[in-house]
């Protein structure tokens, strides 16, 4: 019996002594020797305490479909073109689908023999005659649809990670949500969130085109647009005064090169002392790019980002080398912003923003004391409390409790499981206090109860934990049951209040079951006392 | 020490009707909340919204600021929620544009009202009316499942009746919750919710702690009428219930003496939580179980 003693405290020391190596860190400093053994240790503190950005996007993925099915209709035209087939307007009809309209059935015909099997992601819906001619009909079909939509939500994560990884956060979380949904969270974020927010947003799709020399620019703006063209705008503001000038432009819709075959984008000052944004391409772009200006020498070629016109440089002569610049009026922030994003690569869609939740340092602060305390008094009300109405046995409650305490701080910065603590969480702490406590208020209420029935000390003590372990077993238990549906459709923060809830219970039937029945049989079996102070 | 006296013999369930008609008066009264105060007021987890946590860094009051921020947005609110400091809560429909460019905004009306510098915007909760819906739904759900897992579980380890007499208790508890925050005016989101599901999981601690003593005294005395049984672990259990309650009521105090806005709000659902659901494990579980016990009797053993 006594070398099973020896046994138990011997469980209870050496957890005792995990419990402060893993705490410790996170209260004071630890010699060098110490902390080698630790992963980044202090307990990771969730955004509402830390303080830092929380987003939530959604993926408009049906927009990467989009601009699929636009790509498509360029594609169609110019392979018609190829095959002289004769036709009167191709348009995208839906999200998914296009409609051609030939002169006539033969030329539908010839269509279906020439190009269709070209186009494997559609398939021809309808051939009949129409207003506009003989119409055919093709839509993507829905296989095609569902891994665009996938591989969109897939890449924009990607994007996004490289893009947050340039704040310099400790632990950036870019993580996908349901289909469509991305959560990103930057806790301890020390820049300027709405740059952040800017950043992580910012679709920075990058094209090369053409500007439409022979189309007329006025009739566009009156609303007479050519087939294959688009009027857009090149927006200027004026750093000093922050007046706003907006010059149209005729665009071909077709796209030469995207932002794709960039490897890298940084800020230069140019001479004159402006910011410009220098590019190199890869490989394949820089052949492309050599053959695009070699081919269209006198024309203007627009660098479009995000459907705005950065610049429309006249095409002197064929450029080799693989390299380009994005001229505009950048302040240096708008530079570097610009640089670093087109370095992380373009979201496949545009993203909205559907959740934001910022957290500025001072609030976490004052969130962190204000719970602390709390810890600290419901912890200091307890302690006095039971040791008054329970003496010594009391006390022995107090020594589990406060090693309870520590645990769950313990397994929470534990290595394998690195739960966040978040402000919930530290109510969920105190509460655990209260709730803990429970358990050895139950003991001993049976111990009196047996004593009272005239019991010795240590019958009354083998009764009192045996009668009630299996009621302190179902009450944990349930709560932990209650709780789960919390840690499923939480939140982060509630999602750490319920974490937080269920590691203490699961430690409070440690630390209040075979903490305190260790104390006790040493107490009785080798202090051999003959009552218990209860 | 002992608060309760051993032996205690109160005739808990002679008393049931007074407790039928005060458990009516109370269900009754936090479901007029609905006709005299309509629904909850849901915080912008649930229904969407922007709120903009504000701190001055001298005195101003509510009436300025709303007025300053007229053209911003036509339902905007203001709420002053420290005691001490000069924080406030500003409240409106979530933005068409961007939340961030708003609160910029925000801060630049109040910058020219106020003074350069005199504001600082410490926090920002934006929730687009999408995510306002599904959060409804996950909470729905959450309190549902919470439910049927301990209705499954105490019949398993308990009796049917029990584990409907304790669920019908904790939604009694809710309802009264419920009607507390409707009454008060107080908002109800996610993290009110997280306290709903602890008093859940709190009050069937309670539930359990009887349950178990009649279920031991079901064994022990099995000639014994039901009532007597009930009455008997009632009073047995009676001094752990009002130890355990008041000390996990100490611990909620001190979280709503240092606890910030969110914090004071959820220490109050669970003080009403933890009062009631002592109270409803007493007066509320106890006497459905006799009276599914005409239905389901209660095996005994």
């Amino acid at each position: 019996m006594i070398q099973n003693l020896q046994l138990r405290f011997a469980i209870i020391i050496a957890v005792l002594l995990v419990g402060l190596f893993l705490v410790w860190p996170s209260i004071g400093p630890v010699p060098a020797f110490w902390s080698k053994y630790l992963p980044d240790s202090p307990i990771r503190l969730g955004l509402d305490l830390k303080g830092g950005l929380y987003l939530v996007l959604e993926v408009q993925a049906d927009k990467a479909v989009e601009a699929v099915v636009d790509q498509t209709v360029l594609e169609v035209s110019s392979l018609m073109k190829d095959e002289r087939i004769r036709y009167n307007d191709v348009t995208r009809t839906g999200d998914t689908s296009l409609s051609i309209y030939f002169k006539d059935a033969e030329q539908a015909a010839m269509f279906d023999q020439k190009i269709l099997e070209k186009l494997g992601n559609f398939k021809k819906v309808s051939g009949e005659p129409a207003e506009k001619g003989f119409e055919v009909k093709l839509s993507m079909d829905p296989k095609t649809v569902e891994s665009i939509n996938q591989k969109a939500v897939r890449q924009s994560v990607d994007t996004i990670r490289n893009r947050v990884d340039a704040f310099g956060v400790a632990e950036p979380d870019v993580v996908i949500q349901g289909t469509d949904r991305i959560v990103v969270q930057l806790p301890g974020l020390k820049e300027d969130v709405n740059r952040a927010i800017d950043i992580i947003k910012r679709t920075a799709r990058l094209e090369f085109k053409l500007v439409d020399e022979k189309g007329d620019l006025e009739a566009a703006l009156k609303g007479d647009v050519p087939q294959g063209s688009e009027v857009l705008y090149k927006v200027d503001r004026n750093p000093n005064t922050g007046a706003v000038t907006r010059t149209p432009y005729l665009i071909k819709k077709q796209i030469l090169l995207t932002g794709d075959v960039l490897t890298d984008a940084r800020v230069i000052p140019d001479k004159t002392g402006r910011m410009i944004i220098g590019m190199d391409f890869n490989r394949a772009g820089s052949t492309q790019f050599e053959r695009i200006t070699g081919e269209h020498i006198r024309e203007r070629l627009a660098i479009v980002l995000d459907n705005r016109v950065y610049s429309a440089p006249v095409i002197k002569d064929r450029i080799s080398g693989g390299s380009a610049v994005i001229e505009g009026l950048f302040s240096p922030e708008e530079a570097h912003d610009l640089a670093l994003v087109l370095r992380a690569g373009s979201l496949p869609a545009p993203v909205k923003i559907l959740e934001n939740r910022t957290v500025g340092p001072s609030l976490g602060e004052d969130s962190i004391r204000s719970g602390r305390n709390a810890i600290i008094l419901g912890m200091i009300l307890i302690v006095i409390g039971m040791a008054i109405y329970y003496k010594w046995s009391g006390l022995v409650a107090d020594i589990a409790l406060t090693m309870n305490l520590l645990l769950i701080f313990a397994v929470m910065v534990s290595p394998g499981l690195r739960a966040t603590l978040t402000l919930p969480g530290l109510a969920g702490v105190a509460l655990t206090i209260g709730m803990a406590i429970d358990a050895n208020i139950l003991i001993f209420e049976r111990i009196r109860e047996e004593l009272r029935m005239g019991k010795s000390a240590r019958a009354a003590l083998e009764n009192g934990y045996a009668k009630a372990f299996s009621t302190i077993f179902d009450s944990n238990l349930t709560t932990i049951l209650s709780a789960l549906p919390l840690i499923q459709f939480g939140t982060g923060p509630i999602k750490g209040f319920a974490v937080t809830l269920c590691i203490g219970l699961i430690v409070s039937m440690f630390t209040a079951l075979f903490v305190t029945r260790a104390i006790f049989d040493y107490l009785l079996l080798v202090k051999r006392i003959k009552t218990l102070s209860v | 020490m002992q608060l309760i006296p051993p032996n205690t013999k109160i005739d808990f369930m002679g008393k049931r009707r007074y407790a039928y008609i005060f458990t009516t008066l109370m269900i009754l009264l936090s479901l007029l909340s609905y006709p005299v105060k309509g629904l909850v007021m849901l915080g912008i987890d649930f229904t969407g919204g922007l709120m903009v946590q504000v701190q001055f860094n001298k005195p101003v009051d509510t009436e300025h600021i709303r007025s300053a921020l007229e053209s911003v947005s036509p339902n905007l609110t203001v709420q002053k929620f420290s005691l001490a400091g000069e924080d406030y809560v500003l409240r409106m429909e979530a933005p068409e544009e961007g939340a961030e460019v708003f609160a910029k905004r925000i801060v630049e009306l109040l910058d020219s009202k106020f003074g350069k510098g005199s504001v600082e915007v410490r926090g920002l909760e934006m929730v687009g009316p999408k995510v306002g819906k599904d959060l409804q739904e996950s909470a729905i759900w959450a309190t549902i499942i919470a439910l049927g897992m301990l209705l499954v579980y105490m019949s398993f380890r308990f009796t049917l009746s029990m584990g409907l007499g304790a669920i019908f208790c904790l939604i009694h508890d809710l309802i009264i919750i419920y009607g507390f925050f409707v009454w008060t005016g107080k908002e109800f989101n996610l993290t009110i919710l997280a306290a709903m599901l602890t008093v859940i999981g709190y009050d069937i601690n309670d539930t359990i702690v009887v349950c178990d003593r009649i279920r031991e005294n079901l064994k022990l005395m099995r000639k014994r009428p039901l009532i007597e049984i009930l009455n008997d672990s009632i009073n047995q259990t009676l001094s752990r219930t009002v130890l355990t309650s008041g000390f996990t009521l100490l611990v909620v105090i001190a979280l709503l003496v240092f606890g910030t806005n969110v914090l004071r709000d959820f220490a109050w659902a669970l003080t009403v939580g933890i009062l009631f659901g002592t109270y409803s494990t007493i007066f509320v579980a106890s006497p459905l179980i006799l009276f599914i016990d005409k239905y389901i009797p209660v095996k005994k053993g």
